[in-house]
């Protein structure tokens, strides 16, 4: 694995920054055409994954995106990461389901009877506030804990990662408002469309779950997603901010000395890392529709693969930079983290065959 | 083992002047601590005899619990590890245990009181030497290779040892939960006023208390134990001054695990059921109970662990205002968050850098 990373660290950089990256971008967009024809390839055929679990390793692979951003760029160790994701779940669950039945509100959504009560807003504005939402809740866990450090806070968050299934579990009779419906789960939850005048004239799909190709449109989208939250996640990480996380992860004195705020660039890690999180978990949840429920066993395994994947790029770009505390290895980590993002594709491949 | 090296020197606070807040943080722990002396006094004076039965059970779950807890703040004392892989060290010593008590030798609550004695005994020898050597090689494997790694390295490295550990567990004994019948009674012992001692329970304190004795003694007093505090101390002091690190840390590993494995049995007698996953919830309890007492501080385990135990009962059997047992897991974890935020060195531990 080692050998295989230096080789493409020895590419020519116009190779390995635009022509690799496109080329898996390629295939990914090619992927679902492609099954049919990697299905009968001999030896490999049987392992190809369907696009419905694609999806899901592409949703696992924002979540570790996010959880990079967190553990990788600013080395605060959050061990309950996987709370941020079953409250992005919980948003999209209570803004596009019938959970709330007491009120009939639709806002943008398409292929919904308008007449369904409980509140109907379109996944696409959903995604962003569930988003929204959790980075707020990232925010309120944050600001307690984050003056805490290294294993301290590892403890703590790993705390919230309990706390919040519990809580899921138990909300289902709030002085008798119900909350998350418990055990059972939300379902069915809306799937995102694009309403009648866009499919009239462009010719997008109503809603996805009334399509032919239902898994393929979700895989579209969430590679859409996935791009955008890698694109934001490396520019972040090149911005003035990205650059005060590294300086906090590599030194937390230190980067104090040199006047970074600490405790708002931690909570700004936080934020962003708990609003890729969010958007994650409301995704799946509207890929999930049918039945959507955050149980202990589920969270604590989803946590898990997206660990073992993220965990992997967090320690390696701690390791070659304090391995060598000199410049030039700094500098050589960093486009290697970029280029992680390059390789996403097998690493979710990793991640999903340990749930 | 109370890392001395690494508390905050000069502290200018008198012995009394600690105990008073001085910030919004520190008023609202003060806060919560009077809720709960509240809490527990309003039902003291409503049903003192239940509240003491009540007591009891939790003392006695303590018990296995500190046992557990033991082991997190053993590794931690001397590596700064926390250990996820404990847990489930204690729940495969337990499945052992079972495989001995049930399947190999048998035993029923029809059994001879000679019999089961003579087999607890031995499924105790076996459950401890397995736990051990597992938790060793678990050492060796695992952790040894990553000892200069930054610290995210072996805490990762131990979050999948867990998961292998439990895995093992699921092929070996499957998701069936493995159960006995109560080998030890639980007719009455003795009884003061209302309060009821029953065998079961008590056999279980009387298991624990002469271990943790042992212990103290053996961290305290023998060489083993020196070498011990040294390495936790400084290791490459240590290993200057002619003690061999690495023999120390198999030790303690050695150490850690056969607590966990004792405690896999007693868990397993006292609560008469366990299987694969048992160990993940209760190492995550035990290890809130060795932070509440302050991580890397062999009472302050003990201490943390009767707490937790003590604090999941009042809440479990106690009549007024206590949430009930739905909510036990979230109270035990959000003591460990308030502890953390307002107490980061624990009950007994002394303040790090780390705690901000």
């Amino acid at each position: 694995m080692e050998r295989g990373r230096l080789k493409v660290a020895d590419l020519p950089d116009h190779l390995r920054k635009f022509a690799l990256p496109a080329a898996v971008i390629a295939f990914g967009l090619l992927y679902p055409t492609l099954l049919p024809y990697l299905d009968d390839v001999p030896l490999i055929g049987t392992l190809v994954p369907g696009v419905g679990t694609v999806v899901i390793m592409i949703v696992f692979t924002m979540m570790a995106v996010g959880l990079n951003v967190v553990v990788g760029y600013a080395g605060l160790l959050d061990l309950g990461y996987v709370a941020f994701y079953a409250a992005g779940a919980y948003t999209a669950a209570w803004f596009a389901s019938v959970q709330f039945e007491q009120v009939t509100f639709h806002f943008g959504s398409s292929g919904i009877n308008p007449e369904l009560p409980g509140i109907h807003i379109s996944i696409f504005l959903v995604l962003l506030i569930a988003g929204c939402f959790t980075a707020l809740v990232g925010i309120v866990i944050g600001l307690p804990t984050l003056r805490l450090r290294g294993d301290y806070l590892a403890i703590v968050t790993l705390g919230f990662g309990e706390i919040v299934p519990q809580f899921v579990r138990n909300a289902d009779s709030i002085k008798g408002f119900d909350l998350t419906h418990g055990a059972f789960g939300i379902s069915p939850i809306d799937s995102p469309g694009f309403g009648k005048t866009l499919s009239d004239t462009v010719g997008l799909p109503v809603s996805y779950q009334q399509s032919t190709n239902r898994a393929e449109l979700y895989f579209y989208t969430a590679l859409v997603l996935l791009l955008l939250t890698v694109f934001i996640s490396v520019r972040l990480r090149d911005s003035r901010l990205g650059r005060a996380w590294i300086a906090i992860r590599e030194d937390e004195t230190a980067a104090a000395a040199m006047g970074v705020p600490l405790m708002r660039t931690k909570t700004w890690a936080y934020a962003i890392g708990a609003f890729f999180g969010g958007i994650a978990g409301a995704y799946y949840a509207s890929f999930k529709a049918e039945h959507f429920r955050v149980t202990s066993t589920s969270t604590s395994r989803s946590s898990s693969s997206a660990w073992s994947s993220s965990a992997g790029w967090g320690a390696c770009g701690e390791r070659s930079s304090a391995g060598c505390s000199s410049r030039t290895s700094t500098r050589r980590a960093l486009p290697r983290s970029g280029r992680r993002s390059g390789s996403r594709t097998y690493r979710s491949t990793t991640s999903a065959s340990t749930v | 083992m109370a890392d001395a090296a690494r508390t905050e020197g000069g502290s200018s606070r008198s012995r009394f002047g600690a105990y008073v807040p001085r910030t919004v943080v520190g008023w609202l722990g003060l806060g919560f601590v009077a809720l709960l002396v509240f809490w527990l006094g309003a039902n003291l004076v409503n049903d003192p005899s239940e509240f003491f039965n009540v007591g009891f059970i939790g003392l006695t779950n303590g018990a296995v619990y500190a046992l557990v807890a033991l082991g997190y703040t053993l590794v931690y004392g001397i590596l700064q590890l926390i250990n996820f892989a404990h847990g489930d060290v204690f729940a495969l010593g337990g499945l052992v245990a079972s495989s001995v008590l049930v399947g190999w030798l048998g035993l029923s609550n029809n059994s001879g009181s000679g019999a089961i004695a003579l087999g607890i005994f031995l499924a105790l020898v076996i459950s401890v030497v397995f736990a051990s050597v597992l938790n060793t090689g678990i050492e060796l494997v695992a952790y040894r290779r990553l000892r200069s790694a930054p610290r995210l390295a072996p805490l990762i490295t131990a979050v999948g040892v867990s998961f292998i550990l439990q895995d093992v567990g699921l092929i070996q004994w499957g998701v069936e939960y493995q159960t006995i019948e109560k080998l030890i009674p639980n007719s009455v012992a003795f009884s003061i006023g209302d309060v009821i001692f029953q065998w079961d329970k008590l056999g279980v304190l009387l298991l624990t208390i002469p271990v943790l004795l042992a212990l103290t003694w053996l961290v305290t007093s023998t060489k083993q134990g020196k070498a011990m505090r040294a390495t936790s101390q400084d290791m490459d002091a240590a290993a200057m001054m002619g003690i061999n690190v690495n023999r120390t840390i198999s030790f303690t590993f050695a150490l850690a695990g056969g607590l966990a494995g004792a405690g896999g049995l007693l868990f397993f007698l006292h609560f008469t059921s366990m299987r694969y996953d048992t160990g993940f919830q209760l190492g995550l309890i035990a290890f809130t109970a060795a932070v509440l007492g302050g991580i890397g501080n062999l009472g302050g385990a003990v201490l943390g662990a009767m707490c937790i135990g003590l604090i999941e009962q009042f809440n479990e059997g106690l009549e007024l205002y206590s949430p009930g047992s739905d909510w036990t897991r979230s109270i035990v974890f959000g003591i460990l968050i308030a502890i953390l935020v307002f107490r980061p060195e624990g009950l007994l531990g002394e303040r790090t850098p780390e705690g901000g």
